[in-house]
């Protein structure tokens, strides 16, 4: 009997299909970019606390060695270098260079900082194994 | 009306309603936060709350509250307290702020529990070697014998019914590097904890600091900084679970002079003992504080660094609830009871010692 009203929808009851499905959609977009956060890794340069640039890397197999230069429109500037050894600031211009004589970073959660630039460039992305740490103190 | 019609979209809307939870479910799952990363106080400061739009709030008056410390501890803003008292060096006393009051008291407090191991009137030393500036260089013994006579944190003269600071001669300077920090931290908690946030990571220049633990029901794993990173190519040598707590290191390794360093392998770092006026050499390359109160592990981190293991365990271990690693030149680590058998070492360079 159930099977027999299906067969001949009224026009209020396709709405409320066509809904639902529309909400299956969204749910299984909203799975899709959740476990996309939690697998990939991505290299982020920040200035002033503001994003400016995001790299996606993948966390096997070589990676194309990139050198980026980051100016901050004040006539200062970074160049972070990205290969599979990993992330590093490799020249700037600041007064101390402790950004330069920072050791490459290779895993989500450190990062490099410049303080007279308000630079940082640091890996977001899930930290895994026996090692991964929510933090560093330092 | 029909009534299968009626129980059809009774379906529909009990279907709809379990999607609808499906999905928030999944936010949820997700641990929703808030986070911010902004420069104050000579460094990088992030914060992370875990919860909703009061979390949020909570996490900006935090910010402000960092933003208020640091205008008036800061020694480079002209109008700050610590600039002002500085200038007033053996002249006059001068009105400060509760708060800059407080933590110079506290400064104190340290002075004379590490017998001056702490002391905030290190500054002449500090701008002698200019370790942090853009010309850093190894002064003569003259140069170092002069400015230590300036050097003595029961000069600092203080008044606690007018809230003023009195440094008693001229040419003396303070400092509250090694403890402003440990303060802000403590306040941001504090208003965090206040609006009801229950999951928090802080971390202020280094100095982490937790409120409850992971909001995966595990404890926050905070990695302790490999002080030789840059030969181990290892980011941290240990790993420790805390709870509400916080972490704070100091070492050798973050400012030096890298032209001596590379010269002559002598490592010229930014932590002066002001006994000597020299970098502090007691064998340390790394200490680290584990405690519920920052401002008592930036302060006890320092202390240690430059009064070394044995010395400095001595004065650690008398206190309550403050747990301590030293890690040696060897690379040999030293641990308080508290942390035995919960140090997860995450590099074979060092060696945990019994």
């Amino acid at each position: 009997m159930i099977m027999d009203k299906f067969m001949k929808p009224k026009i209020g009851d396709l709405f409320i299909y066509l809904f639902i499905v529309v909400l299956i959609g969204l749910s299984l977009l909203g799975l899709r970019t959740m476990s996309i956060d939690r697998s990939n890794t991505v290299v982020q340069i920040e200035l002033d606390g503001k994003v400016i640039d995001s790299y996606e890397i993948s966390q096997e197999g070589e990676i194309e060695a990139q050198e980026i230069r980051v100016d901050t429109g004040q006539g200062e500037y970074n160049i972070v270098r990205i290969s599979s050894e990993g992330v590093s600031v490799i020249d700037a211009n600041c007064p101390d260079k402790l950004c330069v004589g920072s050791p490459t970073i290779k895993v989500p959660g450190q990062s490099i900082v410049c303080i007279p630039h308000k630079f940082v460039v640091r890996i977001i992305g899930k930290s895994q194994g026996d090692n991964a740490v929510d933090d560093t103190a330092s | 009306m029909n009534r299968n019609r009626i129980k059809r979209i009774c379906a529909s809307f009990i279907i709809l309603i379990l999607l609808l939870s499906l999905m928030t479910g999944c936010i949820s799952h997700a641990e929703a936060y808030h986070d911010k990363s902004f420069f104050a106080m000579d460094t990088i400061i992030t914060i992370r709350v875990f919860g909703d739009r009061s979390a949020k709030k909570a996490m900006n008056k935090a910010i402000d509250r960092i933003k208020e410390i640091e205008k008036h501890m800061s020694s480079t803003y002209k109008d700050s307290d610590v600039f002002k008292i500085n200038k007033a060096a053996g002249v006059e006393p001068v009105k400060v702020n509760d708060d800059t009051f407080y933590v110079i008291k506290k400064a104190l407090e340290y002075g004379q529990l590490s017998d001056g191991a702490l002391d905030i009137t290190v500054r002449p030393i500090v701008e002698l070697w200019g370790i942090t500036s853009d010309n850093p260089r190894v002064p003569s013994k003259e140069e170092i014998d002069e400015k230590l006579a300036l050097v003595d944190y029961r000069k600092v003269v203080l008044d606690e019914e007018n809230k003023t600071v009195f440094l008693e001669e001229k040419g003396m300077g303070i400092d509250l590097g090694a403890i402003a920090k440990g303060y802000a931290a403590d306040e941001a908690v504090r208003i965090l904890r206040e609006a009801g946030v229950k999951n928090a990571l802080l971390n202020l220049g280094g100095n982490v600091i937790t409120i409850g633990g992971n909001p995966d029901g595990r404890p926050w794993r905070i990695g302790i900084q490999d002080p030789r990173s840059h030969e181990t190519g290892e980011p941290h040598f240990a790993i420790v679970g805390i709870a509400d707590a916080t972490v704070v290191s100091s070492g050798d390794y973050e400012r030096y002079i890298e032209e001596v360093y590379e010269k002559t392998g002598e490592r010229y770092h930014h932590i002066f003992d002001p006994k000597t006026g020299y970098p502090a050499d007691k064998g340390l390359i790394a200490s680290t504080i584990i405690s519920s109160s920052s401002i008592d592990a930036d302060a006890l981190s320092t202390i240690l660094f430059i009064m070394g293991y044995e010395e400095g365990f001595k004065l650690i271990e008398k206190l309550d609830n403050v747990e301590a690693i030293a890690v040696t030149a060897n690379k040999e680590v030293y641990i308080t009871e508290g942390l035995k058998g919960s140090l997860i070492q995450s590099n074979d360079n060092y060696r945990i010692m019994d």
